[in-house]
């Protein structure tokens, strides 16, 4: 780190590789931050999280039964209040929106004021967060619940593919609230659909234990089949893993894609090919039935829930460096924000938790120095 | 209450970061191109060197430059590619003073998503033009085809070569062709593409090479007639054509890698090749005709040149001339002999340096000489080009020739004969003597006025209307006929007193004698008695000087006097006293000057303690308004008025400080001039010396030509290692450098690598690792490998000196110097904060705080303090001593046993970087967690937060601006002000 920073100094290196490498240096100092607590009055398990990319400021969470919420890292113990409004601007500060069983939410790509989400009533919704407003509700799946949904970050066009029990991958064009398409031949039902984040057309799918590749413009069929076996010509009976994939990420840049089981393994594939790696990240616990979400820092680093740890593992080796306890039940989901270098979680617990570098001592007195 | 911030620039960026030759001016023009930072610099080779023909500022930064020619061009064309992506064509129009730099076109390549690539940003042109290639993000690769000009818009192409080290187009491809190096598990490999440029696709690949030198780097495409290209790595050297192959490897390029390189020949059989340490090698391709008369290459040979400023770019200009741009030190223009020098070995001759004051890692703002000149010491440089740098901001005095005269009380120039542009003569005055010079050419010789006396004192000389010259002795005024050189007229005053004070312009004089003051016109060849008055008292300075440049008659004159020390005001002819005004203090007026800068009137007033007050004059009522006052020197100053070239009136303070005094923007600037000392200065506009000044000081006389605005001035003190951080202790006349070099394992143990500041200095000491508990055993290091090797350097403050040179362990890293008094104690010590760095941990787990004491010429250790960490920065707070350690802010207090303790401690950041205190005021700057301001509780001995900024930036420098305003620097060149919320 100090041979970075003086290299920073000399412009031997660039402040964007600096803030990767001591983004995966520090990874391993992340802790519960005291400072920034959410309120904690969640009614139900937290399903789902998402950092918004502008500012990093603004966390959108959602639990169990229907409520999703907007915390502000700035104000974290604030109550929930109405949106306020700067001009044109609007800060949005924590407050409610109301979202029958919902289970997945996220932020409008490079935008602080549109969410969608998702849930078991089987309807996708676009909110207007400033004027806490449904602007578009689509039921893409007839009679059926959603169980996941992913708006793609490259495209121009507002794209979300959403999973469900039914097959078939239903993409919507949220400018129409229209289907345009259906990927075809899932394999059964989805239970996690990923975009990647630097190709538009690219699209991940996992159902039951099979992962595949899709080009959005073929909706016909995959363009890969995850093998685990790695055999050259993949059955029609391969599976990517032993058991229900419930998790897919694919790396920043969008070359590797990493799928998590319940089979207690996390593969990761490459996305041109479809060979799966040889990097081993050992057994990671994972037995929970619904869809849970890992994140990735700039850098090298995995965060991966794990029952009620979330683990820390180095992508290019597979080893892992940390272990982060805090959680009282399963872990569902985890972002990382890269704006803040902090890592988010929540799960069965109701508890959102902040994981900061940061070391914070209210009173430090000499005694307590002499201790330490 | 509102506040604006604004940031000036004192001196443009001078660290080179690319560099071109080719025809961009004209076809025939041989020109540099320089790009630094955010600035060109278009230069045109002579044969007398450089010349500078433009500067432009583009907003951007420049991160690749590079020139190319269509075909149907005569003149080279400029292709830039900045940071934040955005590509631009640029070319040169027109001539001389018209000569003007177009954007031919233009157009942003970046991408929304994607992830920039680790190994920076590649950009190339196809040789034959048809295509610009880019590689901007990992996996993709850019193609901008050139056939129309107007928005330059990229196409990507994917790339399943990922980690990619370096990219060329080749030479004598039918269609563009790229050859790369990539790095996979296996190794390096080097592969090429043909793209279609219709398709913009990647075609075909040519041909291939796996597994070449696991650190090569740099591809040089070779031009027709061999095609090709060479590739260096660390150890062997490659040339491949797809068909032919010849390796080698030179023992000479072992240890070095190569950073950059440049063609000599057009034809491509020679290369000069610069590595990281500043070596310069010649690659020559050996080559030898076949049987069908094509050239192929044979042999691949490497000599060393010589040892130059680590490059960045290298460009050879013509004639062997060569420019090293460099980045880390001094750009160099060399010359390549035929022969080595016979000592050094080397076929370098250094023609130019161009001064370079990047990367500056530390500085102190100190008042060496403690005349209120503040000067800035910096940590400049890196590595072998490391430096102290010491500027001074001024104005220049360009010295044209000196001459050793003591005892000059007064200098005045004169035309004498028919000169009616040129001076030719220059009168000097000395104690009891008037002596005077001519000035033939740049010849100057002593002559004689047959009209003057010569055995006095002259007050004042010069010429006056109606083809005289005019000069006051002691005694008397004597009116002199400049053709024939013979008295013409002498006025005595009427009583026997001598004349002690005068003033003249080319019409009036005033005399006074005591307290008797008489006002003289000056006729065709007579000196009239217009008025006499007796002022209260005697009279000190005087001034009849001209306000407005049309008329030839002043209105009024300016007197100061003794005893009450007042300026006044008198009308003329009738010597009536419009108004007084009271200095106070009681330091008499020794200089007055009624003078107009940008139209405004003002009196100026220097009294004899180098002070100086400056008034608003209302010429028609005398009436003075906002007296302001300004110390110029410390001794008694005299002040004249200069014109320059530009037509702005100038006022030279002569004194220990010499300042000149001019106005910019309605307001007046008093800038300092890089002299020592000037008693007497005139302006003098002769033949050899146009529009100089004359300047005498005790000993000597200089003729020298002023510059136009004030400007830095820099004086460089190399240390060949690099500097880190750097303090100024005053009671012991000395600056505190820690510095690092690099020392190599050898078979008999560490060496330096070379020679530089620490290794030099005759006082040496060293911690031995033994002293402390907590040290890390020094790494086991392989022969040939290099460790850091960290030191504190006590250099004196006058002639950079090192006085002693303390070396600390071995893997101890110095982060941080202060210079503080601590306590009671009366002594002021160098302290010093470091680390223990173990490479393997994420972060520092032990380091030190030293404290040491410089007495007597010797460098003693008083204590030391063991500490959890690395000790970033350390400040002195209130005679306590605070240090930022990872993420904690210490403060420690020094016992009488001369011992450090803890006091108390803040936890609150991610790695605590830098430090500043004002009062009970910290402000902390942190890694990535922007600045906290914490406020120190004396009673409870404790620290509170204040106020935070929560924006996610990523510190490199804070300060405090005063109690509520902050100003912060980030990583991505950002300057930002925070201001506490009430």
């Amino acid at each position: 780190m100090i041979r970075d920073l003086h290299d920073q100094g000399l412009g031997l290196m660039s402040p964007g590789r600096l803030r990767r490498v001591a983004s995966d240096r520090l990874a391993v100092k992340l802790r519960l931050s005291r400072q920034t607590r959410f309120l904690r009055n969640h009614r139900g398990a937290i399903l789902s999280l998402d950092v918004d990319g502008l500012s990093g400021r603004f966390v959108l969470a959602a639990s169990s039964p229907s409520t999703i919420r907007i915390h502000d890292l700035q104000k974290p113990d604030s109550e929930i209040l109405p949106p306020q409004f700067h001009g044109n601007r609007i800060a949005p500060t924590a407050f409610e929106l109301f979202h029958e069983c919902v289970c997945c939410v996220q932020w409008y790509p490079g935008s602080v004021k549109i969410i969608t989400s998702s849930g078991k009533d089987g309807s996708l919704r676009m909110w207007d967060v400033c004027k806490r407003v449904v602007c578009c509700e689509v039921k893409p799946v007839r009679e059926n619940r959603l169980t996941q949904h992913h708006q793609s970050p490259a495209s121009k066009i507002p794209l979300v593919a959403v999973a469900s029990p039914s097959a078939g991958i239903p993409i919507l064009d949220l400018r129409f609230g229209k289907s345009p398409m259906r990927l075809k031949n899932t394999l059964g039902p989805v239970t996690y659909v990923q975009w990647s984040p630097t190709d538009e057309h690219t699209i991940a799918s996992a159902a039951e234990s099979v992962v595949l590749l899709w080009d959005v413009r073929v909706p016909s069929k995959p363009l890969l089949r995850m093998d685990m076996s790695n055999s050259r010509t993949p059955a029609t009976t391969s599976t990517s893993h032993m058991g229900l994939v419930n998790c897919l990420e694919f790396s920043l840049d969008g070359r590797t894609l990493i799928s998590y089981g319940t089979d207690n393994a996390i593969r990761m594939w490459d996305t041109q090919s479809g060979v799966l790696s040889d990097v081993n990240c050992g057994s990671v616990d994972n037995y929970v039935r619904v869809s849970v979400r890992m994140a990735l820092n700039r850098g090298r680093r995995m965060f991966v829930p794990s029952r009620h740890h979330i683990r820390v593992f180095d992508l290019d080796t597979g080893e892992r460096v940390h272990n982060l306890k805090g959680h009282m039940s399963d872990v569902y989901c985890v972002r990382y924000n890269p704006h803040f270098e902090m890592l988010h979680s929540g799960g069965r617990d109701r508890n959102i938790i902040n994981w900061t570098m940061q070391n914070y001592k209210k009173v430090c007195t000499k005694a307590a120095e002499d201790s330490d | 209450m509102s506040t604006h911030q604004y940031v000036v620039t004192a001196h443009k960026p001078t660290a080179v970061t690319s560099c071109v030759t080719g025809n961009f001016t004209s076809p025939t023009d041989l020109n540099l191109i320089l790009a630094k930072n955010n600035r060109l610099e278009f230069y045109v080779v002579t044969p007398e060197g450089l010349r500078p023909l433009k500067e432009i500022c583009i907003y951007g930064k420049v991160c690749v430059m590079k020139f190319f020619r269509p075909k149907t061009e005569k003149k080279d064309l400029l292709f830039i590619l900045t940071a934040r992506y955005n590509t631009m064509i640029l070319e040169a129009i027109g001539e001389g003073d018209n000569l003007e730099i177009k954007t031919k076109a233009h157009g942003n390549v970046a991408d929304k998503i994607g992830k920039p690539s680790e190994s920076g940003i590649i950009a190339i042109i196809d040789p034959e033009s048809r295509a610009i290639g880019l590689r901007l993000y990992d996996g993709l690769f850019k193609i901008i085809p050139l056939e129309n000009c107007g928005e330059l818009k990229a196409t990507s192409i994917r790339m399943e070569e990922i980690q990619i080290q370096d990219m060329e187009f080749l030479h004598g491809c039918p269609s563009p062709t790229v050859i790369l190096i990539h790095h996979d598990h296996n190794g390096r490999h080097i592969k090429t593409h043909e793209i279609s440029l219709k398709d913009k696709e990647f075609v075909k690949t040519p041909w291939k090479q796996d597994n070449i030198d696991a650190e090569a780097s740099l591809i040089i495409p070779v031009p027709e007639p061999f095609g090709g290209a060479i590739i260096v790595g660390q150890e062997t050297i490659l040339y491949h054509d797809g068909t032919n192959y010849v390796a080698v490897t030179p023992p000479v390029i072992r240890q070095s890698t190569m950073s950059c390189y440049a063609r000599v020949d057009s034809n491509g059989a020679r290369y000069m090749l610069g590595d990281m340490s500043g070596r310069l090698f010649l690659l020559l391709l050996e080559h030898e005709e076949k049987m069908d008369g094509l050239q192929v290459v044979k042999d691949l040979k490497v000599e060393v040149l010589g040892e130059v400023s680590i490059p960045e770019c290298i460009t050879y200009l013509d004639n062997g001339v060569v420019f090293i741009g460099s980045r880390l030190g001094d750009s160099q223009l060399i010359k390549l002999n035929i022969k080595p020098d016979s000592k050094t070995n080397s076929y370098i001759s250094v023609m130019e340096t161009f001064t370079n004051l990047a990367p500056i890692t530390d500085m102190v703002v100190v008042d060496l000489e403690k005349q209120g000149q503040a000067q800035l010491v910096t940590c400049s440089g890196a590595f072998k080009e490391g430096s102290l740098r010491i500027i001074r901001n001024g104005i220049g005095i360009q010295e044209h020739a000196t001459i050793d005269l003591q005892g000059i009380k007064g200098m005045w120039p004169l035309k004498m004969g028919p000169s009616k542009e040129f001076d030719n003569t220059l009168v000097l005055s000395f104690v009891q003597q008037t002596r005077v010079l001519s000035l033939n050419g740049d010849e100057v010789s002593e002559t004689e006025i047959v009209g003057f006396q010569s055995d006095c004192q002259s007050f004042f000389c010069g010429n006056v209307n109606h083809n005289q010259v005019l000069q006051i002795t002691s005694v008397s005024a004597r009116l002199v006929s400049t053709d024939s050189k013979q008295l013409i007229h002498e006025w005595k005053p009427p009583t026997e007193k001598n004349i002690s004070v005068v003033a003249c312009n080319k019409l009036q004089v005033l005399c006074a004698t005591g307290s008797d003051l008489y006002y003289l016109e000056i006729g065709d060849k007579i000196i009239d008695q217009k008025a006499h008055a007796v002022l209260e008292y005697e009279v000190a300075c005087l001034d009849v000087s001209l306000l407005d440049t049309g008329t030839e008659k002043a209105s009024i004159a300016a007197v100061g006097l003794w005893t009450d020390i007042s300026a006044r005001i008198l009308k003329l002819p009738s010597l009536d006293e419009l108004n007084k005004e009271f200095l106070g203090g009681e330091i008499i007026p020794r200089s007055i000057l009624v003078t107009c800068f940008d139209g405004i009137n003002y009196l100026l007033c220097a009294l004899g303690d180098g002070s100086m007050y400056y008034f608003n004059l209302n010429k028609e009522t005398g009436i003075l308004s906002e007296k302001k006052k300004v110390t110029l020197g410390t001794q008694p100053t005299v002040l004249r008025t200069f014109g320059s070239s530009t037509n702005s009136t100038n006022v030279f303070a002569c004194s220990d400080r010499p300042t000149v005094i001019y106005s910019s923007n309605h307001k007046l600037v008093f800038s300092n001039v890089n002299l020592k000392e000037v008693n007497h200065m005139c302006s003098l506009h002769a033949e050899a010396y146009p529009d100089s000044l004359a300047l005498s000081n005790d000993n000597t006389m200089t003729f020298g030509t002023i510059d136009e605005i004030q400007k830095l001035h820099i004086r460089t003190v190399p240390l060949g290692e690099s500097p880190r951080r750097i303090a100024y202790q005053e009671t012991s006349q000395t600056f505190g450098v820690i510095t690092m070099r690099l020392d190599v394992m050898k078979a008999s143990g560490l060496q330096p690598a070379r020679n530089s500041a620490s290794t030099l200095s005759t006082n040496t000491s060293s911690s031995a690792a033994t002293m402390f508990k907590g040290a890390v055993t020094a790494p086991a290091l392989d022969i040939g490998q290099e460790t850091e090797i960290h030191n504190l350097l006590v250099v004196d403050q006058h002639t950079f000196e090192v006085h002693h040179c303390h070396q600390l362990m071995p893997s101890e890293y110095a982060l941080s110097l202060v210079s503080a008094r601590l306590g009671d104690d009366p002594r002021t010590y160098y302290i010093v904060g470091t680390a223990l760095v173990n490479p393997e941990e994420s972060e520092p787990k032990a380091g030190r705080i030293v404290v040491f004491l410089f007495e007597e010429s010797k460098l003693t250790q008083v204590s030391e303090k063991e500490i959890k960490g690395a000790c970033y920065c350390l400040i002195e707070f209130n005679g306590k001593l605070l240090a930022a350690i990872n993420s904690t802010v210490r403060l420690f207090e020094w016992t009488t046993e001369r011992e450090l303790r803890l006091e108390c401690s803040h936890f609150n950041n991610i790695i605590a970087l830098f430090l500043k205190a004002k009062g009970d005021f910290i402000l902390v700057g942190d890694l990535m967690r922007s600045m906290t301001l914490l406020q120190y509780k004396t009673m409870e001995g404790n620290f509170e937060e204040i106020a935070r900024d929560f924006h996610p930036n990523w510190m490199t420098a804070v300060e405090i601006i005063d109690d509520d305003t902050f100003l912060g620097g980030e990583n991505s060149y950002n300057l930002f002000v925070c201001q506490k919320d009430r």
